[in-house]
């Protein structure tokens, strides 16, 4: 048993959080939050080169890189191409999933069900039509992802967001640094990844553990910011003659943050180790360590972030004051994929159903 | 990252399952565990001892099998799902041998490391008092110098394991009041000594587990000092630092059975298909696996730094809080029939019983204001609110 990031994993870690602490100050971040196109423009290639996209890295580091994005709200497209399996391109460029449409509003159908089309036209090239919705980074990205229907059943698909067929339109999200766009085809020429089948079903397990392991992880990232923004208030600011971290009504909050963050952080690395032994795993261990790991993470972004702006008081309600940037990063992790009471369901139903699903 | 034990470790646990399995025939979790009495209590510790399980991490030289903490980890874990008795001389073990053996004189060593081993010298803990609790640097009991060693005068209150105890690793002040936390010393007390009256104290659930001690005129010689004379803070923390290392390893060994035992109740009561305790049961399970696996983290931090980290100081505070809340929902789902007690309730009384001792659990070795007030300071930097 050696549960903690090896030195190896760690130093990954120390080297991202030194590159993203510099050149996503919350300045920086808040300004391309309310720009026009809501990302790094030049953020995507020191990523590549730093070995972030290489496809040996496990998930435990991705897992790592997630915290430490959350930290910072690392506003480039990181999370939808990470969640996709690794592909082996000479260049990786950013990526997104788009599943989201009128017939399947959670990753668990994906597999089961789409309302967007495939058909093989008489030449053999594949063409899609129909609409996904709230994808993510999609303006960012340069290959989407996209499930549909084919006769066969539910398919993967790669599609360019600017090819023929294919448009693309913004909607106004709640979060200006993951914004949601709206996908529709026509006819547009897409190439296949995966066949319907057995192989769609292992891809987008896989997608659904990795895509979900990586927020729980950033939603850990974003409890510690709100954490550390909660906690360095609280010694500086003073009144009535003492620094407010010392009157307990606002020490046991950050207390309080603390516990929830370090559980949560606990899970994500776990969840995160399982689904890279999933090989060697019953699919239900790894379900459950990802659907703890997303309840815990979530619940402890937006509980230490409604402890910050508490503890911060009437500044929170600012604008200018960043805490707000973190907080709505997570209520999007919250609003994502699958209710925490959705994912409860799934861990009582293996906890008094089935009879072989390890407990406690 | 490895969930997985090492091949040694594997091993190890393997064999101490088999062990258990034997002496321990049937499983723990049907129902509430069977009361045990003293006499098998002190025959539980004789024959971990001669087994070779008692003192894994004790250095080899003080009669130990000089074990990394992991090993522990893996005791505390499988006796707690084996449904193993408590071991009575657990504060012997895991707090007073630790610290006789970093403080002790050779003497001190001599006549109780072993005896500690072999459950023969039994040892309760006296810091506690009635006007200090968590303010332990407020202790009153006195110990004044006389030829030779000190006279005792005072009182403990809540004193687990005393009622069944030989000695007791007291705090008492040998300095003045005002000196607070640098007055104070640790002792040594023979609790068969004349001067010394143990008292049961009748607990919330009517079981006896803690007792109040007072201690009239009692004298102790000098080598009844542990540390220095007027060290004794030190040595105190020293002795509640060693139980948090493989503690939380237990405690949430124990929870675990617990929530089996919840699961159990929520078959039995007909509940399995409430929306509402479906969604506690998973919430309990989440908190469960944060603890678990947290419990880990400190422990493998503790081998790498020989430091167990920050993370220990929530292990406790969300071990009490989580335990709460699983008494709670248990004793819940009896519906009316929760406001029986004892032989008339559900499993003669067990849910009744633990909600109500479990109310301790966030008062007990650092209650939950003391423990975030710690995470505040400690780990936050805030500054101290006392
Ligand atoms: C089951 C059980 C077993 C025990 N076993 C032992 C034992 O073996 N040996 C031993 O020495 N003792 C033992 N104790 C005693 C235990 O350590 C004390 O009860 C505990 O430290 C609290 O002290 P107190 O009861 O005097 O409460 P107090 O310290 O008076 O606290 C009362 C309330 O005030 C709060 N409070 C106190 N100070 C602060 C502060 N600065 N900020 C905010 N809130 C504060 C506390 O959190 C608590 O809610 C045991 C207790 C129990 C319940």
């Amino acid at each position: 048993m050696e549960f903690g990031p090896t030195s190896a994993q760690e130093e990954f870690r120390e080297v991202a959080h030194a590159f993203l602490a510099t050149r996503y100050p919350p300045e920086r971040v808040a300004e391309l939050a309310d720009s026009a196109y809501g990302h790094a423009v030049d953020g995507w290639d020191p990523l590549v080169r730093m070995g972030w996209l290489d496809p040996e890295l496990d998930l435990t580091t991705l897992a790592l890189l997630a915290e430490e994005s959350g930290y910072v709200l690392h506003p480039t497209p990181w999370w939808s191409t990470l969640g996709l399996p690794p592909t082996t391109p000479a260049t990786p460029v950013p990526r997104t999933f788009a599943w989201y449409d009128e017939r399947c509003r959670s990753l668990r159908d994906t597999a089961s069900r789409s309302a967007c089309r495939a058909v093989r036209s008489p030449d053999a090239a594949w063409r899609v039509s129909g609409t996904k919705r709230l994808v993510p980074d999609l303006a960012s990205a340069s290959e989407v992802v996209l499930s549909a229907e084919t006769p066969d059943g539910v398919a993967l698909f790669s599609a360019s967001p600017t090819g023929p067929g294919v448009s693309v339109t913004p909607t106004r999200s709640l979060d200006g640094l993951r914004r949601l766009s709206r996908l529709r085809c026509v006819d547009a020429p897409v190439r296949p990844l995966t066949e319907s089948g057995a192989a769609t079903r292992e891809a987008l397990g896989l997608i659904r553990w990795r895509t979900l392991t990586l927020l729980a992880a950033e939603a850990v990232g974003v409890a510690a910011r709100a954490l550390d923004l909660a906690a360095g208030h609280a010694r500086e600011r003073t009144q009535f003659g003492r620094p407010i971290g010392s009157y307990q009504g606002v020490a046991f909050r950050i207390a309080d943050s603390y516990l929830a963050t370090e559980l949560a952080r606990t899970l994500a690395y776990r969840a995160a180790w399982l689904v890279d032994q999933s090989a060697l795993t019953p699919p239900a261990e790894v379900d459950g360590a990802v659907a703890c790991a997303v309840v815990a993470g979530r619940d402890a972004a937006l509980a230490a972030c409604e402890h910050a702006m508490q503890v911060l008081g009437g500044i929170a309600m600012t604008w200018a004051h960043p805490v707000h940037r973190w907080y709505r990063r997570a209520l999007w992790l919250r609003s994502f994929d699958a209710s925490s009471s959705a994912h409860l369901a799934e861990l009582a139903a293996q906890l008094l159903e089935a009879d072989d699903a390890p407990h406690g | 990252m490895d969930l997985h034990d090492t091949p040694d470790r594997a091993d190890f646990r393997r064999r101490l399952r088999e062990w258990l399995g034997e002496r321990l025939p049937s499983g723990p979790v049907d129902g509430a565990p069977a009361e045990v009495d003293l006499a098998r209590l002190l025959a539980w510790s004789t024959s971990l001892h001669e087994a070779g399980y008692a003192g894994l991490t004790w250095p080899a030289e003080h009669g130990g099998r000089g074990l990394p903490p992991a090993y522990q980890g893996i005791f505390a874990e499988e006796c707690a799902l084996a449904g193993a008795p408590d071991q009575l001389n657990v504060i012997g073990l895991n707090m007073v041998g630790p610290t006789l053996i970093r403080f002790g004189t050779q003497a001190q060593q001599r006549r109780h490391l072993t005896p500690i081993l072999r459950g023969e010298h039994l040892f309760c803990q006296g810091f506690s008092e009635p006007e200090a609790g968590s303010d332990l640097a407020a202790v009153r009991t006195r110990a004044d110098a006389v030829p030779h060693g000190y006279v005792i005068n005072g009182d403990k209150v809540w004193s687990s394991y005393a009622h069944v105890a030989d000695f007791c690793l007291l705090l008492a002040r040998t300095g003045e009041p005002a000196a607070r936390h640098r007055g104070l010393t640790c002792f040594l007390v023979d609790l068969r000594a004349e001067g010394v009256l143990t008292r049961p104290l009748r607990q919330i659930n009517g079981e006896s587990n803690f007792s109040q001690i007072t201690l009239a005129d009692v004298s102790v010689g000098e080598d009844a000092v542990l540390g220095e004379v007027g060290g004794g803070w030190p040595v105190a923390l020293t002795t509640l630092a060693h139980e948090r290392g493989t503690f939380a390893i237990t405690l949430s060994a124990r929870l675990r059975v617990q929530f089996e035992r919840l699961l159990a109740t929520v078959r039995a009561t007909g509940r399995a298909g409430d929306p509402d305790v479906r969604a506690s049961v998973a919430r309990l399970h989440i908190d469960l696996q944060a603890l678990r696996y947290t419990g880990y983290r400190a422990l493998t931090r503790l081998s790498r730094t020989g430091d167990p980290g920050p993370e220990t100081s929530i292990l406790k505070l969300h071990w009490s809080q989580t335990h709460q809340r699983l008494t709670r929902l248990a004793w819940e789902l009896l519906g009316p029939e929760a406001a029986l007690d004892a032989e008339d309730a559900f499993w003669s009384g067990y849910w009744q019983s633990q909600l109500l001792r479990s109310r301790g659990d966030t008062i007990a070795g650092g209650t939950s204001e003391i423990l975030r007030g710690i995470v505040a300071e400690r780990v936050a930097g805030l500054p101290r609110s006392r």
